[in-house]
């Protein structure tokens, strides 16, 4: 009798200690296979100098439910709304230079997750090295500050000259 | 055999141990969540702080007015020395300490537009050895840190001011981070008070289960703990034959229960012990075994006062009962020291039966213990004499009497043969039977036979009387 109440009392501990640890995410960052398969808002590689990426290449892609992208006009400006579940993810490929078969060694992905608490401005920023796949969600001002810059007139693409709000995403999916 | 350990000393583990644990769990959640919750607002408090430093600072700069964010940090310092601000380059030296910036925002827009300073910072800054001003940089995330130094503690935040895309026309666009802002602030107080949270909070515990401790352990134990030990006491005393200890009882619970149940039972044994005293060890053993009759072979020992009629008519009342108990106690014990057993009291007559091998000579020892006693000590007798008549053989024992009242006794032809011998018996005589004799004639002096007539009977009994007897040496 002794011995099951002792064997009760350390499953309610090992229970007890379960319950306290965090639940563990899954990967959001999803495999090459299938995020080579989705629509690229811009086709060409980017090989200009950015801070953030600074002198590496880019490579954007967009799942089919960014495509979804709804534009509409609200007091006189232009907003930009993804769908919840957009991932548009971009390969950081190394150098300014090279072949467009080059491997990335980084792959970053805003998310959009407005419920997640870790998400800022809507969109959930994770960082993936591929030689470790370690993921990391950026959730300080690194990414989101230069993407609020996407909102406002900015250097990069068409430069949003009109000031849109193009909900953090410098290239806008547009449909063909 | 398990270790004895008090019950005090158990109930004292479990409340100390129980308020350890529970108290101690409360406490120390009490006192870990207060000071989490100082330190977390501190570090709040600096964040948000570094938050709105940053935005000005960015918007400062953005319109290309470096000077308000100088002049911002200076008033900042005044106004507040429990803080230090700067702000770093990303290669960790001071900004505003020479006129570099600015050289590179007049070659990026191929013009003029910010005038070198002439007066310069005086006492500049470097950061780059600082591993956590390192990291800020190399991650780009801001770094959080506690130090101490002097005696005094700070918390200490280094955060990135990126390179943002609107910042790029001026600074270029070859490096993400243009300058880490560095805040530190004196915590000491904080830690202070952290510190006296928990001393507070270890001395309030050791209080309360001190006091919780004396509490419920005064009151188990005048529960608990006393009840117990009065009843083990009352059981002892009653072990060792004084039946007059009785449980006190003070409560309505199960002790209290328990305490009553125990008093019955003392009583109950009192009576038994006092029921004993007056009857026979046989019908003890024999209520014991359940028996309700036997034939057994036995020596009957009958023992009868002379004259007790005519002494008790002239002598107060007071005196013939003392006179009658002290006659018949004696010769109770004499017939116990003898393995002789009482079956019972008639009058001024004992009945007396003995069993066992050598039980014919055992009876006529009592016999003539009994008879030298009262010869030698006629004074104290007031001069009773009695009469003696000893049988042996088979008789019945059993349960005699109705289902309310019941004595188990002897009866049988036996049994009257030596009632028979006692009433013939003379004063100091001891008059034996055939039986009786034919058992003890070795070691026996004797007189007789003689020949009595009794009644029921067909021819005389031949008797002897008992003078003296060889004990059996042992």
């Amino acid at each position: 009798m002794k011995q099951i109440l002792y064997a009760i009392a350390l499953l309610c501990c090992f229970l007890l200690l379960i319950s306290c640890r965090k639940a563990e995410r899954g990967s959001l960052i999803p495999e090459s296979s299938r995020y080579l398969l989705w629509e690229q808002p811009i086709r060409e590689i980017l090989d200009y100098p950015i801070p953030g990426h600074e002198d590496n290449r880019r490579r954007i892609f967009i799942n089919p439910e960014g495509t979804e992208v709804r534009v509409e006009s609200r007091e006189n400006r232009v907003y930009w709304e993804y769908p919840v579940g957009t991932i548009i993810l971009k390969e950081i490929i190394p150098g300014l230079q090279g072949q467009d078969t080059d491997y990335p060694f980084q792959i970053t992905a805003m998310i959009k997750a407005p419920q997640d608490p870790q998400s800022r401005g809507g969109w959930l920023w994770v960082a993936k090295a591929v030689d470790s796949g370690e993921e990391t969600i950026v959730d300080w001002e690194f990414c989101f500050d230069c993407h609020a810059n996407a909102n406002e007139p900015h250097p990069y693409g068409d430069g949003n000259t009109a000031g849109e709000f193009r909900d953090y995403v410098f290239f806008p999916y547009r449909k063909p | 055999m398990k270790r004895f350990v008090p019950l005090t000393r158990k109930i004292n583990l479990i409340i100390i141990s129980s308020l350890v644990v529970g108290v101690g769990i409360v406490i120390a959640y009490f006192a870990f969540t207060q000071n989490l919750s100082l330190r977390q607002t501190s570090q709040g408090n600096l964040r948000q702080q570094s938050d709105i430093l940053f935005q000005s600072i960015k918007n400062a700069m953005l319109p290309g007015e470096a000077p308000i964010a100088v002049q911002l940090f200076e008033d900042i310092r005044l106004a507040n020395p429990a803080y230090k601000i700067f702000l770093l380059r990303a290669n960790g030296v001071q900004a505003f300490s020479d006129n570099s910036t600015i050289e590179t925002v007049n070659a990026n827009q191929d013009s003029r537009v910010f005038e070198p300073r002439k007066v310069l910072l005086q006492e500049v800054m470097f950061m780059e050895e600082d591993p956590n001003f390192s990291r800020s940089v190399r991650e780009r995330r801001p770094v959080l840190f506690q130090e101490s130094a002097e005696g005094k503690t700070f918390f200490t935040l280094y955060k990135p001011l990126l390179n943002l895309p609107k910042c790029t026309r001026c600074h270029g666009s070859t490096h993400t981070v243009r300058g880490v802002i560095n805040i530190t602030s004196d915590i000491t107080q904080v830690v202070n008070q952290q510190r006296n949270n928990l001393l507070i909070a270890s001395g309030f515990f050791v209080v309360v289960v001190l006091v919780l401790t004396l509490l419920l352990s005064l009151y188990l134990h005048g529960t608990l703990v006393r009840p117990v030990k009065h009843i083990g006491e009352v059981c002892s005393t009653v072990t060792s034959g004084d039946f007059s200890p009785r449980v006190a009882v003070a409560n309505r619970d199960e002790i209290g229960e328990l305490g009553e149940t125990v008093n019955h039972m003392v009583e109950g044994l009192y009576e038994r012990f006092e029921l004993s005293k007056f009857v026979s060890s046989s019908t003890i053993q024999s209520i014991r075994d359940g028996e309700r009759g036997a034939k057994a072979e036995m020596t009957l020992f009958f023992s009868d006062i002379r004259s007790f009629t005519s002494y008790s008519e002239r002598s107060q009342v007071q005196d013939v009962v003392d006179s009658l108990n002290r006659v018949l106690n004696f010769q109770t014990r004499i017939i116990q020291q003898n393995g002789g057993d009482i079956d019972k009291y008639v009058g001024d007559e004992i009945v007396a039966i003995f069993s066992g091998q050598g039980k014919e000579e055992h009876a006529c020892l009592s016999a003539l213990e009994i008879q030298n006693e009262i010869m030698h000590n006629r004074e104290r007798y007031n001069g009773l004499t009695v009469g003696i008549g000893i049988n042996t053989g088979e008789v019945i024992l059993g349960m005699i009497g109705s289902e309310k009242r019941a004595d188990f006794t002897v009866i049988g032809d036996h049994v009257n043969i030596a009632s028979r011998l006692c009433d013939t018996a003379k004063p100091g005589m001891i008059l034996i039977s055939e039986g009786v004799y034919r058992e003890v004639r070795e070691r026996a002096r004797t007189k007789g036979p003689y020949h009595l007539k009794v009644k029921g009977k067909q021819g005389d009994l031949s008797v002897y009387q008992l003078l003296a007897m060889k004990r059996r040496s042992v």
